[in-house]
């Protein structure tokens, strides 16, 4: 076998070199010669990538692997006095001499020991040989001069980093200084707005004009979706356009930074950046709970306008503050908002890796830095070198990881929010109470007094504060743990201790840690970084947060990849336009509702955003320059938001746990226990803005998450936009979007001041005063109004109108016609169906029909599935009777995979009992069974049975024969006698599993009675069909989800 | 819910180099997320379809014949049961009896009569190994590389390098066991940090295949032919007064797509068009046995033959999940490896060797890559009072069919089946692997993440293992 890459004779001088090496320092060569050897080895190893690369990937982790647990450091109990984990080590040998001599396999006693030739001497021991590749393996690395990586060696020596600033890397643009460049004055125009002159000197120089200033109506439209996430309505709108004042556009933004809606708006950009959640993820997927604290908590500083900095201390160290406030204490939830594997394979790396998820959140967050890379070696683009990460990193390495919600005053990762002396009063209370308990132990020899007692003790142990709790951070103490460097990241291979450190390349100063007060829970530590990155004097936290913002008002940052202001990044498209905003952000206090009103009133945001200049789009066609606004998407939420203003369904409710979107069986079919910790929110609650649906970390509702939600795994900054067809689908399809339509239509009707139709067939009364064509006309024209923000066109009324007509006409024809669609997965997690009402496993006409779940059976592991043939269904009130007829068309929707009429059917314990025909088009036959708790099947036949087409259908039953019929055969499918009748009068039923199946002109015809044509008695009239597919269509223009 | 599906415009900013990375910052025309793209190799490959054996199958009563733990079952040994954790335990020697197959000479176990008839098609490797004893963390990194939540899998690596082959249906297809979704469900097939685009799409094999076919609003298919005609009309007036802007181009024919995608999607699940004598193959006709939680071949039959019929109309992935819920649900045997046996084999046993032979019998085979293997392996020690066995990632089985793999046994694990011994793989590995067969070379397939060029592969350096390609 052969190393990668060795076959050049470079390579093996290059070994012997290093043979020559090892050897020299297994002698304890001077100083000045160590120098000597330093300086080759750095040079070869720099040329040993791919021996490196076959050290780590074979070597090392069969050293680790085979033994460490014996000859490591960190091995509780050396063996042999020998340690196996470093060069050096291996070269000092143990009890039995040197373990290696490198270059000479034959020579050295590892190899020796692996080979099992000597009895005396084999390793691993107890005939756990290693295999013949992994023995050739070692031998092939000895031979090779045993190559150990020099970044260990560094890690080893405390006082050298790995990698030196240079000025090279110091000199890198975003770690330059903030100065407040002069505007450049344009000679033309003084132009009043600094922004535009930074914009239009560029424009100058390609010599292209910028776009003109949009309409008022695109104005309007533009700053309530940037500011608020929501719609004007036509009357803002109007009234907007009508004010010709010049503090018109002022007025309205200052009007918008408000309202609360702001912060909703705004917030959310920020917990993309903070990657927020309300559960852990992995396999368990647990609430963390109060996390929502932290959401309003963001919402709230937006809405007040905290100044960037405060918001900074805030978060990293609300804790450490001078004055520490509940909402600072919420804010450090920012911390733990990560996902934490509560399974993890190895609780080392677990307890890394949740530190990571801090430091890196952090420094993506406020520095726009990838701090994270530098985790396992140093970064590969930027001056942060492997132990800068590690300083960093003791910066939060006294945090208290996370556990479950515990709602105690020891709890590692929650704390009561209350007055501290109100605490501090309970907490006496309580261990008042403890305390005589405690004594009483301590003394009684009685067993039996000791087992009362010590339950009691418990009791008051596990008393719960009356205080609400947040999600925030703790430290261990006033004494943190040492912090190693990991070697490659490896939490079992500890290398130099490091103290906390800024990032060196921005500040080699050392951090003034002040010895914490006596009374203090916490180090400081978090306080003094927090205090670095909210400084004026950063040069990356104000440019960072300037940018984000920038990036809303234009779709994208000036420096693109707005957490990435490394080399591996994008360069700012306007450097000084950059440093004048961050400037200008730190001037004016931080206040991001400044800047909002900066940006906004700048000509440059007001520009339209048509993409019709020739020249512009031949020199420029990115539009890098600005020289228009950007159209642009609304984000997920905005859509979803969006839809709810428009229908007039919009709760404004702020703040809490938040609700539960309505999830079809489709999706809770990917759950491992279908169901499983989800909940059932109320009409209201549904109705509440994105911000507040639950985020849960392995559960995306599709609403969201078709329109690029934020990932809510790890920070995002930018979010892709993407456009496909199953977006069209649920716009089209989806439950939802369907009851937006009819509140839309109701609202519509409600504003347009005529009789509303009514949307349900029973209000006879005003049925009657059917609205004329002007009252379609002004259906038509508000609607416009209120989606699109602007009046139809005489061309677009006429389009509107057909629509109306020709679906008015088509749902005449729909008239008998009844859905019942399926809309639970076939396993559901107990917990769940415990939730859900019997209407809820099939969906279909509520007035004169009753459901019932069906059969479910297993029950394995909570987890229950459905009984195919016996699943839900319904029964139709109408009339009961036991001989008689039943006449129907029935359309078994594209994927049904069974479906059944009923007769003589009645509920028992959520079961059908009664006869069933039964529609089974997967197998192309038809079945009719008896169901009496046992399911008996009476006949069978093949049977075309097509799906999406009408099957018209007679059941004849007389006392205890039963007759069946399928389109116009005289002859019968089924002609059968019943030997074990169910002769009693039932209702007629429906029941189907897979897809809808849909029912028109059922007929019952009992004998001896008058005959009943079964109808949806809640279905609206055509004419208010046909307007809710109007307002469905509205929604789904293109209109309503672009802002120009 | 899954998009992956073609005709998007990716109106934001992401080409083939990632995420700004280059100066075309506008949507260009007609490159979507999904356009196909030129792989890097010449490849065999078209297809994936990977039958995911979710809980963990038994190699040693499988397909990783251990002759010396049978001799030693009820022996006592020291294996490491947990990181770190090595403790002693008594072994469970298999029940299953052996033998071997074809002209490679392959072992195969009783449990799988059928499966056994097709062992030349199949490159068996037995030393595969991965990080994490856990479900939750072992399912992630099988899926995306990594045992932390966040990355994409690898269905959405092969949307991203590959694009898809069909414009009317998604290009990375997952379908779930009736008995529910693996542990962490959608993580498992998530795009992770690129666009939602490319995850993956959960088509149910029964019922409405993907999500909100069947409209809420009950309008029937001309009602709603007119209302996207309608609306597509108002639209393009709209877009009449924006020109420049592709992605309301888009999304106008994305409303086109949608409506399609109600006949096509429902098309290739209709099984109408598939002979007897098909369906008998698959299981389809067969009863289950009597145990409770057992389904019988019908179920995975059927997913194997819409696999089938997707890779057919130019599906790129299709990843089916045998098993789900928890435990016995599943392949988790730990309260009884006879008894998951005796429920899982049937179940999966006659579909898998349809799936070979019929895809051999339509030349597809070549072009098909089929996958098969869990999350990891399970131990040689009993657990339980019983016949259980817990997780075990040190050593476990994997084998590929069709698509340019080397029939033949490839790499071992120790005596009891406890760890990958010799020609021991990580399963970046058999990704690097996978990717290969299907064209793609593990160190271009990148992705700008996090200020790092991200691999399906991770940091560590991976080997292609040219053992297991023809």
């Amino acid at each position: 076998m052969t190393l990668p890459g060795d076959n050049t004779s470079q390579v093996k001088e290059r070994r012997a070199l290093l043979a020559v090496v090892r050897v020299g320092l297994s002698r304890q060569t001077n100083a000045r010669c160590s120098a000597v050897v330093a300086a080759l080895l750095a040079v070869s190893f720099a040329a040993s990538a791919a021996d490196l690369t076959f050290f780590e990937n074979k070597i090392r982790p069969l050293l680790a692997d085979q033994c460490y647990s014996c000859h490591s450091v960190k091995a509780e109990k050396t063996k042999g006095g020998l340690h196996v984990d470093s060069l050096e080590a291996l070269l000092k040998g143990g009890d039995s001499g040197p373990a290696l001599v490198p270059g000479d396999a034959e020579k050295s006693l590892l190899i020796k020991a692996v080979r099992y030739g000597d009895p005396d001497l084999q390793m691993p021991p107890k005939g756990k040989k290693l295999s013949e590749r992994q023995i050739a393996d070692l031998t092939q690395w000895v031979k090779a001069g045993a190559p150990w990586p020099e970044i260990d060696k560094a890690a080893a020596r405390p006082t050298k980093v790995s990698h030196e600033i240079t000025e090279k890397d110091r000199s890198w643009w975003a770690f330059q200084p903030i100065r407040r460049p002069e505007p450049l004055v344009n000679r033309k125009s003084q132009l009043a707005n600094p922004i535009d002159s930074f914009i239009r000197a560029e424009l100058d120089a390609k010599k292209i004009k910028p776009n003109p200033t949009a309409t008022k109506r695109e104005l309007i439209r533009r700053a309530y979706f940037d500011l608020i996430g929501l719609p004007p309505t036509p009357e803002q709108i109007a009234a907007f356009e009508k004010d010709k004042s010049p503090d018109a556009w002022p007025h309205l933004i200052d009007e918008l930074l408000t309202r609360p809606q702001y912060g909703e708006r705004w917030g959310r950009h920020w917990l993309d950046v903070a990657r927020f959640a309300q559960s852990n993820g992995y396999e368990r997927d647990g609430e963390k709970p109060e996390s929502w604290r932290y959401r309003d908590y963001v919402v709230r500083a937006f809405n007040e306008d905290k100044p960037y900095d405060q918001f900074i201390r805030e978060q990293i160290a609300g804790d450490e503050l001078e004055r520490v406030t509940l909402d600072s204490i919420v804010a450090t939830g920012f911390h733990h908002l990560g996902v934490r594997d509560d399974e993890p394979d190895d609780k080392r790396m677990a307890e890394f890796d949740e530190l990571d998820d801090m430091l890196s959140t952090t420094g993506s967050a406020f520095l726009g830095l990838t701090i994270g890379c530098a985790r396992c070696h140093d970064h590969k683009f930027d001056p942060i070198p492997q132990a800068d990460y590690y300083s960093l990193l003791s910066f939060f390495r006294n945090i208290r990881l996370s556990e479950s919600a515990k709602y105690t005053l020891d709890s590692p990762n929650y704390v009561p929010l209350a007055d501290p002396s109100k605490v501090a009063e309970w907490r006496a209370t309580n261990e008042a109470k403890l305390k005589p308990l405690q004594e009483k132990l301590a003394a009684t020899k009685d067993d039996a007094e000791k087992k009362k007692l010590t339950p009691q003790i418990e009791s008051v142990k596990a008393e719960r504060p009356p205080f609400e709790f947040a999600l925030a951070v703790r430290e261990r103490g006033l004494k943190p743990p040492p912090t190693h460097v990991l070697i490659r990241g490896n939490a079992g291979s500890p290398g130099a201790e490091v103290q906390p450190a800024f990032l060196r390349v921005l500040d080699a100063r050392k951090p003034s840690l002040r010895a914490p007060a006596p009374d203090a829970t916490s180090t400081g530590r978090r306080r003094a970084l927090a205090e670095w990155i909210a400084s004026a004097e950063n040069p990356l936290t104000a440019r960072v947060m300037a940018n984000r913002i920038w990036q809303h008002h234009f779709g994208r940052g000036i420096v693109k990849t707005t957490s990435d202001f490394g080399r591996a990044g994008t360069l700012p498209t306007h450097p000084q336009l950059l440093d004048w905003l961050a400037a200008e952000f730190i001037e004016k206090g931080w206040s991001i509702k400044k800047l909002h009103q900066t940006i906004m009133l700048s000509q440059t945001y007001q520009m339209s955003s048509r993409a019709e200049n020739a020249k512009a789009n031949a020199v420029d066609p990115g539009n890098e320059l600005l020289w228009r606004q950007n159209l642009r998407r609304l984000e997920a939420e905005a859509v979803r938001d969006t839809m709810l203003a428009i229908s007039g369904n919009l709760n404004p409710k702020m703040g809490g746990r938040g609700f539960f979107p309505r999830l079809s069986g489709e999706v809770l079919a990917g759950q491992s226990r279908p169901g499983l910790d989800w909940e059932i929110s109320s009409p209201e609650e549904l109705s509440r803005r994105s911000l507040y649906a639950y985020v849960r970390r392995t559960m995306s509702v599709p609403m969201l998450d078709a329109f690029d939600y934020s990932n809510t795994t790890s920070p995002l900054s930018e979010r892709p936009v993407t456009t496909v067809a199953p977006q069209s689908l649920l716009m089209l399809n989806d439950e939802f979007m369907q009851q937006q339509a009819a509140a839309f239509a109701d609202r519509l009707e409600q504003e347009t001041g005529r009789a509303a139709l009514p949307r349900r067939r029973n209000d006879e009364t005003k049925t009657a005063q059917q609205s004329g064509p002007d009252g379609v006309d002004s259906f038509i024209t508000r609607g416009f109004q209120l989606a699109a923000g602007r009046e139809p066109t005489k061309r677009e009324r006429q389009i509107a109108h057909d629509f109306i007509q020709r679906q008015q006409e088509s749902f005449a024809t729909l008239r008998t016609r009844l859905t019942f669609r399926p809309d639970v997965p076939t396993s559901l997690s107990d917990g769940y169906m415990g939730k859900l009402k019997p209407e809820n496993f099939l969906i279909g006409p509520q007035a004169g029909w009753s459901y019932q779940r069906g059969r479910w059976s297993g029950g394995y592991e909570g987890i229950r599935s459905v009984d195919r043939d016996r699943g839900p269904f319904a029964l139709a009130g109408a009339t009961s009777f036991s001989n008689g007829i039943v006449e129907a068309n029935i359309t078994l929707h594209t994927a049904c995979e069974t479906a059944g009429i009923a007769f003589r059917a009645s509920a028992k314990e959520n079961e059908l009992h009664g006869y069933e025909v039964a529609f089974e088009p997967r197998e192309q036959r038809m079945v009719l069974r008896r169901h009496a708790g046992e399911l008996t099947e009476l006949a069978r036949v093949s049977a075309s049975v097509p799906t999406g087409r009408s099957l018209p259908v007679k059941i004849h039953a007389t006392d205890t024969r039963i007759r069946v019929w399928l389109g116009a055969d005289s002859k019968p499918v089924f002609d059968v006698k019943d030997s074990k009748p169910i002769l009693t009068a039932g209702q007629v039923g429906v029941r189907t599993l897979g897809a809808a199946l849909s029912i028109d002109d059922l007929v019952l015809r009992p004998d001896g009675a008058a005959s009943v044509v079964v109808r949806d008695q809640e279905l609206a009239p055509p004419e208010r069909r046909a307007r809710e597919a109007f307002c469905l269509l509205l929604l789904n223009l293109n209109e309503v989800v672009y802002v120009d | 819910m899954g998009a992956g599906f073609t005709g998007l415009a990716l109106t934001a900013l992401l080409d083939q180099e990632g995420f700004f990375g280059s100066k075309a910052m506008a949507a260009t025309p007609g490159v979507t997320p999904m356009t196909p793209r030129i792989a890097h190799l010449p490849k065999r490959a078209k297809s994936c379809i990977f039958l995911f054996m979710y809980g963990g199958p038994s190699q040693m009563d499988l397909f990783d014949y251990k002759p010396e733990l049978q001799k030693r079952h009820g022996q006592t040994a020291n294996l490491e049961q947990r990181r770190r954790s090595v403790g002693a335990g008594k072994l469970l020697g298999s029940k299953r009896t052996f033998k071997q197959y074809g002209q490679t000479g392959q072992w195969c176990s009783d449990a799988l009569p059928h499966l056994a008839t097709q062992m030349d098609k199949l490159a068996v490797i037995k030393s595969l190994y991965s990080d994490s004893f856990a479900h939750g963390s072992a399912m992630l990194q099988m899926n995306s590389g990594r045992i932390i939540q966040g990355y994409p899998s690898m269905g959405s690596w092969l949307s991203y390098g590959l694009g898809s082959m069909n414009q009317n249906l998604p290009g990375y297809v997952v379908m779930l066991d009736p008995r529910g979704g693996p542990i962490s469900g959608a993580a498992n097939w998530s795009s992770g940090f690129m666009p939602a685009a490319y995850q993956g799409t959960v088509f149910r094999a029964s019922g409405q295949p993907i999500l909100n076919l069947d409209s809420a609003s009950g309008l029937t298919a001309p009602m709603q032919r007119d209302l996207i005609s309608t609306a597509n009309a108002l639209n393009t007036e709209h877009l009449a007064k924006r020109p420049g802007y592709s992605e309301l181009q888009a999304r106008i024919a994305n409303y086109e797509l949608a409506f399609q995608l109600q006949t096509t999607a429902p098309e290739a699940l209709d099984l109408a068009s598939e002979t007897e004598a098909t369906k008998e193959m698959y299981g389809l006709n067969d009863p289950k046995n009597d145990h409770p939680i057992a389904l019988g071949p019908a179920p995975f039959g059927r997913q194997c033959l819409v696999a089938r019929r997707l890779v057919e109309r130019g599906v790129r992935f299709v990843q089916i999940y045998h098993g789900g819920g928890h435990q016995q649900q599943n392949w988790d045997a730990h309260n009884g490896v006879e008894e998951n046996l005796k429920i899982h084999c049937p179940e999966i046993d006659k579909p898998i060797t349809a799936l070979l032979r019929d895809l051999e019998q339509r030349g597809l085979l070549d072009e098909t890559l089929v996958v098969w293997g869990g999350e990891f392996g399970r131990q040689a020690l009993v657990q339980g009072g019983g016949d259980g066995r817990d997780h075990n990632p040190k050593g476990f089985t994997y084998w590929m069919a069709g698509g340019g793999v080397k029939p033949g046994s490839y790499g071992e694990t120790d005596e009891l089946g406890h760890e990958a011994a010799v020609d021991k793989h990580h399963i970046r590995d058999l990704h690097a692997t996978i990717l290969h067969l299907l064209g793609l070379n593990h160190e271009k397939l990148t992705y700008f993440y996090g200020g790092l060029n991200q691999k399906l592969t991770g940091v560590v350096d991976p080997e292609v293992i040219r053992g297991m390609i023809a």
